[in-house]
């Protein structure tokens, strides 16, 4: 029905078309800087937010860490440090397990206790007759005659102390 | 090249699918502003700002999502409301192609080309800026009554309302003229 003859004029058309596509590759070119100008500044954003992601986390476990220290100390199992007892084995005393204790030797006379140097009588005690008043009753205990008794010691005590030693045998 | 190929491909700004498709739809929006416009000049100023918003709208990741024809149309249509509105002048379109005079044509085409300046004509002295609208994209561009609403931006109903009220002034002109 005579649509043709609406034809575009062909110089319209060619101008029209560089001026299309001109402005098509400006766009394009400036979407594509764009696209990595945003790339960019979306992976540097979130570098920076998991920094201060990870800064946050710091300071808030220390300006808390009186709450959860204690926690912390209370739950960790402690192991107690064992002390061990260091043998000198340079000083060690030997042990003698075969003398049995006491040490009993031929010389010692079972009348005669063995005494310590503090006790040392000058003379054995000689044999007494079961009558006979005791001439020093605390002599054989190391005590010379007008010396004061040991303390805690009184002649009667001491006498039957005297007895009662005597008759013990070691 | 399919629509929906062209379409996922200017997405991109493709340079080879944007000259594709400006060389297919360019002149198919020229005729149809031509026939609204009457101006070469203006139709050609339409086609150059429907393109170039067609960038503009690309660029910003919006633009046609299914029919990229009739985006082209909706936003000729817009253009030409906008701009051309209170426009007065009027060119015969013999002047302004290259197209033969009707008396070089044969006897057919001849009375051929006198219906269509008598309806083109008709179209554009009896009619309403919409029933104008409505009758280019049905009857001269072949779109079908849902494209033309959505291009209009109205409803499949009101188009067809527009459509009945055009053809019955149409058709009374043209018989007007026939009997003139």
């Amino acid at each position: 029905m005579g649509e043709e003859e609406a034809q575009y004029p062909l110089d319209l058309l060619t101008q029209q078309q560089e001026l299309f596509l001109t402005k098509a590759a400006a766009a394009h070119a400036q979407t594509a800087a764009t696209s990595a100008g945003a790339a960019a500044k979306g992976t540097l954003l979130h570098a920076a937010l998991g920094a201060i992601l990870v800064v946050e986390v710091i300071l808030g476990a220390y300006f808390t860490r009186e709450l959860w220290l204690p926690l912390l100390i209370q739950a960790t199992p402690t192991v107690e440090a064992q002390v061990v007892p260091q043998v000198k084995t340079e000083t060690a005393i030997p042990i003698d397990t075969e003398t049995p204790y006491p040490a009993e030797t031929e010389s010692a006379t079972p009348s005669t206790p063995v005494l310590t140097p503090l006790f040392a009588t000058e003379s054995p005690v000689a044999e007494s007759t079961p009558n006979a008043p005791r001439e020093n009753p605390g002599k054989h205990l190391g005590q010379t005659p007008g010396a004061p008794n040991a303390p805690g010691q009184d002649e009667d005590k001491g006498n039957n102390k005297d007895n009662n030693n005597k008759d013990k045998k070691p | 090249m399919d629509d929906k190929i062209l379409l996922a491909a200017i997405r991109k700004l493709d340079a080879d699918a944007l000259t594709a498709v400006f060389e297919q739809y360019a002149p198919l929006v020229f005729k149809y502003s031509l026939r609204l416009c009457r101006d070469p000049q203006e139709a050609d100023d339409v086609v150059g700002e429907v393109f170039s918003r067609l960038l503009d709208a690309l660029t910003q990741g919006k633009g046609p999502q299914k029919n990229l024809r009739s985006y082209l149309y909706q936003t000729a249509y817009h253009i030409i409301i906008d701009d051309t509105r209170d426009r007065t002048h009027y060119t015969p379109l013999d002047g302004h192609f290259n197209q033969p005079a009707s008396e070089d044509l044969p006897p057919e085409q001849a009375e051929e080309r006198r219906q269509f300046l008598l309806l083109h004509k008709a179209i554009h002295t009896v009619l309403t800026q919409d029933q104008k609208h409505v009758i280019v994209l049905r009857f001269l561009e072949g779109f079908d009554l849902r494209d033309t609403a959505h291009i209009l931006g109205r409803d499949v109903n009101n188009i067809k309302v527009i459509q009945n009220r055009a053809v019955a002034k149409l058709r009374e002109a043209l018989l007007y003229e026939t009997r003139e």
